[in-house]
């Protein structure tokens, strides 16, 4: 019941309601819950008296999150018609009435006491049932919650095709097994606290004791406690709330659907944070080099998995670049490229009116339109449509004559190149920043570029996420080179015998038995420094 | 301290160091060895190498003798503080001239190889805007941008030397050691001026995590230089030959012009080559800037640097703007170095007189007891 304990120590300094002390008469109780209540027709009240002759009371739950079932059979029936069957009599146990219910008579898992009527509220709106006796001041807790939800399915925005399928799902206790599942260790550690002051999301802090960065938890809860906020709907907001620099477009904070993403961040000595209501996990802290990561790096063979990081970094710097390299050197720099790539260049761009620009935000824009349209339409129109925007346009606006072919290519190829990138909140940064990037090169050519990838380099430089330089094991290679094993290579697991950079130092080895003396000779020489 | 909680790693105030130091400076650099010595241009560049690395531990030193103390704190504590002041306003001056000239030169640069058509106000501009970007953020986002820039540059110009070196003229670097000693003697002080730059390790000392190792960081990243410095006034020499190289407004990129990439989709390296040196000299305006700004937080005694930062950019424009051509900036820029960088450079000589002095009045005063 610790658990329940720590959820409403919360929860005090939250409210700015008073709180209430239930009283000894039910009647009283009933009447302030449901002056609580007044309105709300899904909560149910099941006034009924124990056992023979016995005292009155009442059982409240939220109609529709609490499991009807269980409350007849464990809970209404042991009390209304099982008491009355067998000794001892009410008369017997009068004065300890609520132990003897507590201990003898409800056959629920989980039941605990509600210290003010505050609490018992909230409880039975987040699916609990009350058990209210008459004469006594304290307020049964039952762990009733029941309700309807989706199973666990494949994560859509994270497939991969080798890898576990399993995905978060909204409710929030299914996604802590399913990370326990892979965890079965007891330092896994997993705290709760309440966001909202009116939604009262349940939200989980998980971590492994004794590899987690003591000051990046300590900072997840300080800055969890620091929220002042209504509601919370989905962990996006919790996100921003939290992040370190909200006027940044770069995601500070790792999002995933897939419980083995989250399992092996936590094996890192990263924390996640599980929000209710959603099957997205934050993860912090976040580095630029792990939202370039696919769950599948680590299952497939490490060569293929390199090679493919590789083509990732790749692509981001094609998503970046590629329109603002065309625009720079088609009007600016054309001396740059092969002359006969240059001539035939400027042979497709003769009829076009546009200085290239224009012409390269008219199909930019047109990309993002029909991006955007895609993710509205149902999934069998989408792909229809992606072709025939993507093909019949591109082709009818060269054949028009508004743009040049190779503009039409590479659009597509940025466009593809984006896709490319694992995480969906960094790509959509990307997304934006070449167009700074386009008109940085429409004023300076390949100068403008050359400077807008500086800011780029010195705004991700100056980010951190939770104390963690944004673009860590790049910068910090030289005091610990192992850190780049897991970068734009991934090299194989056997060699991978370090945590990443998020452990603290002494827990950086892994295979504790095999490689014990490599990380041992070197955590002495930092000791005698 | 800042926003940024500003701690920058040994490595990181090496890799910094090394960035600041080279800037426009490699342009002319081996143009002016060789009018000096012709082909004995390393021989001075060695010498004077090895001595700006003396000059340079010697900065590191100081930093060592008084941990996390920043610069005008240093001379307030050995020069008595109203000479604190003028020298830390006058260290201030020649910053922001330096970074006047520099930023002009390398617009010119800038305008003559990619943008001709561009107004050189522009250019400037926009490279004065990308450094106060990066001087607001303080000097831990610098350190890690070096960490980054550091690495790549090396690689990539390794490379560039490598494939320069495809059709040379061993003969070129014949003869050696003709010229006279005292001629060198004499020009030692244009090499030391070269590897300017590695004063700001006084001005950042405050800021390196671990002190005790700073006597080693102005030789280690000077030595570097110096070697970066030898790599380019070979290279040069062997393509281009004494007589050649003495007419090439900046032989160093057109020793890079000379690389031909058969069947490489880039048609001149030229842009790699300007990409890095952009990265280098932005590094450079920016520790120069920063250090304005530092010292200009130490004297006015706030805690925040970047008030200082818009301040001080009409300055710098001014400057930059302040010569007619090209010839004029280097003529201008050479005035303005006469002036005040022996000053700059006897500064820290003085401390350690004082430093000296001290310690020799303290153990008198021990003994006396």
């Amino acid at each position: 019941m610790g658990f329940w304990q720590k959820l409403f120590g919360k929860k005090k300094k939250i409210t700015k309601q008073e709180d209430i002390p239930p009283t000894k008469s039910i009647d009283k109780n009933l009447e302030i819950i449901k002056e609580f209540f007044k309105d709300c027709e899904d909560i149910v009240y099941r006034e009924f008296t124990i056992g023979e002759g016995g005292c009155k009371a009442a059982v409240i739950w939220t109609d529709g999150l609490a499991d009807r079932d269980l409350l007849n059979e464990f809970i209404l029936e042991p009390l209304m018609m099982d008491a009355r069957k067998v000794q001892p009599g009410y008369k017997e146990i009068k004065n300890n009435l609520v132990k003897f219910v507590e201990e003898k008579t409800l056959v629920t898992a989980d039941i605990g006491e509600a210290e003010t009527i505050n609490d018992a509220i909230t409880q039975i709106l987040s699916g609990e049932s009350a058990l209210l006796i008459d004469g006594s001041d304290k307020i049964i807790v039952i762990d009733s919650r029941g309700w309807q939800s989706r199973g666990i399915s494949e994560p859509e925005t994270e497939a991969v095709v080798r890898g576990p399928r399993d995905g978060f799902t909204e409710t929030m206790r299914f996604n802590t097994a399913q990370v326990r599942r892979r965890i079965r260790d007891p330092r896994l550690k997993l705290k709760h606290h309440q966001v909202g002051e009116r939604s009262k999301t349940d939200v989980a802090v998980m971590y492994v004791d004794d590899i987690v960065n003591k000051n990046v938890l300590k900072e997840v809860e300080e800055r969890l406690n620091k929220i002042d906020i209504d509601m919370i709907i989905d962990s996006g907001q919790l996100e921003e709330l939290i992040e370190d620099e909200w006027q940044s477009l770069f995601p500070q904070v790792q999002n995933t659907e897939r419980p083995d993403t989250v399992a092996s961040a936590l094996y890192h000595g990263r924390v996640a944070i599980l929000v209710d209501n959603t099957p997205f996990v934050l993860i912090v802290p976040t580095t630029f080099n792990m939202l370039m990561q696919s769950a599948e790096d680590y299952y497939e063979r490490w060569d293929i998995a390199t090679i493919i990081r590789i083509l990732r970094y790749f692509c981001i710097v094609i998503a970046i670049t590629a329109p603002a390299l065309y625009v720079g050197i088609t009007s600016f720099h054309p001396q740059m490229i092969p002359t006969d790539l240059a001539l035939a260049l400027a042979a497709t761009r003769r009829g076009v009116p546009f200085p290239a620009v224009v012409e390269a935000l008219i199909m930019e824009v047109t990309i993002e339109i029909l991006r955007e349209a895609s993710i509205r339409l149902p999934g069998s129109i989408g792909s229809t449509i992606g072709i025939v925007g993507g093909l019949v346009i591109g082709q009818a606006a060269v054949e028009a004559g508004i743009v040049g072919p190779l503009m039409v290519i590479v659009v597509a190829i940025t466009a593809i190149a984006s896709f490319a990138i694992p995480s969906y909140n960094l790509a959509i940064a990307v997304r934006l920043i070449r167009f700074g990037l386009l008109f940085s090169a429409a004023a300076f050519g390949l100068y403008g570029i050359m400077l807008a990838i500086l800011v780029i380099l010195i705004h991700l430089c100056s980010l951190k996420s939770f104390g963690m330089p944004y673009l860590s094991p790049f910068i910090t290679f030289v005091q610990d080179s192992s850190d780049l094993k897991d970068t734009v290579v991934r090299v194989p697991h056997l060699a991978m015998n370090k945590r990443d950079i998020n452990a603290p130092k002494k827990e950086k080895g892994r295979l504790d038995d095999h490689q014990e003396e490599d990380f041992d000779i070197e955590d002495n020489i930092d000791e005698k420094k | 301290m800042y926003s940024n909680n500003d701690r920058v790693s040994y490595y990181q105030i090496i890799n910094i160091l090394v960035l600041t130091l080279i800037g426009v400076g490699i342009l002319t650099l081996p143009r002016d060895l060789v009018e000096i010595a012709s082909t004995d241009g390393w021989v001075i560049l060695l010498g004077g190498g090895i001595l700006a690395m003396g000059i340079a531990a010697l900065h590191g030193y100081i930093v060592k003798s008084f941990p996390g103390k920043g610069y005008f704190e240093i001379l307030c504590l050995t020069l008595t503080k109203p000479i604190a002041y003028l020298l830390t306003v006058f260290f201030i001056i020649y910053l922001i001239g330096t970074n006047g000239f520099l930023v002009r030169i390398f617009a010119e640069v800038v305008k003559v190889m990619l943008l001709p058509h561009t107004p050189i106000e522009m250019i400037i501009f926009a490279m004065l805007l990308t450094v106060i970007y990066l001087v607001r953020e303080g000097l831990e986002p610098l350190g890690r941008l070096t960490n980054i820039i550091f690495p790549t540059s090396v690689i990539i110009v390794l490379i560039l030397f490598g494939l320069t070196l495809g059709e040379v003229d061993t003969s070129n670097i014949r003869p050696i050691l003709q010229t006279p000693p005292l001629q060198m003697l004499k020009a030692l002080d244009i090499v030391i001026f070269s590897f300017l730059g590695f004063e700001m390790l006084l001005v950042f000392g405050a800021y390196i995590d671990k002190p005790q190792k700073a006597t080693r960081i102005g030789p280690l990243a000077v030595g570097a230089v110096l070697i970066f410095y030898l790599l380019l006034n070979f290279s040069v020499l062997l393509n281009f030959g004494p007589a050649q190289t003495e007419n090439l407004i900046w032989p160093t990129i057109s020793v890079f012009k000379t690389i031909d990439l058969p069947g490489a989709f880039i048609e001149n390296v030229e842009v790699a080559v300007m990409a890095i040196w952009v990265f280098t000299v932005f590094t450079t305006l920016d520790s120069f800037f920063l250090g304005i700004t530092i010292l200009l937080k130490d004297v006015c005694s706030t805690k925040e640097h970047n008030y200082f930062v818009l301040p001080v950019l009409p300055f710098i424009y001014f400057i930059s703007m302040y010569s007619i051509s090209i010839g004029d900036v280097y003529q201008d820029f050479g005035i303005f170095s006469d002036y005040t960088a022996y000053i700059i450079l006897s500064i820290p000589l003085l401390i350690l007189l004082v430093m000296a002095i001290k310690k020799v009045f303290k153990k008198d005063g021990k003994e006396s007891i």
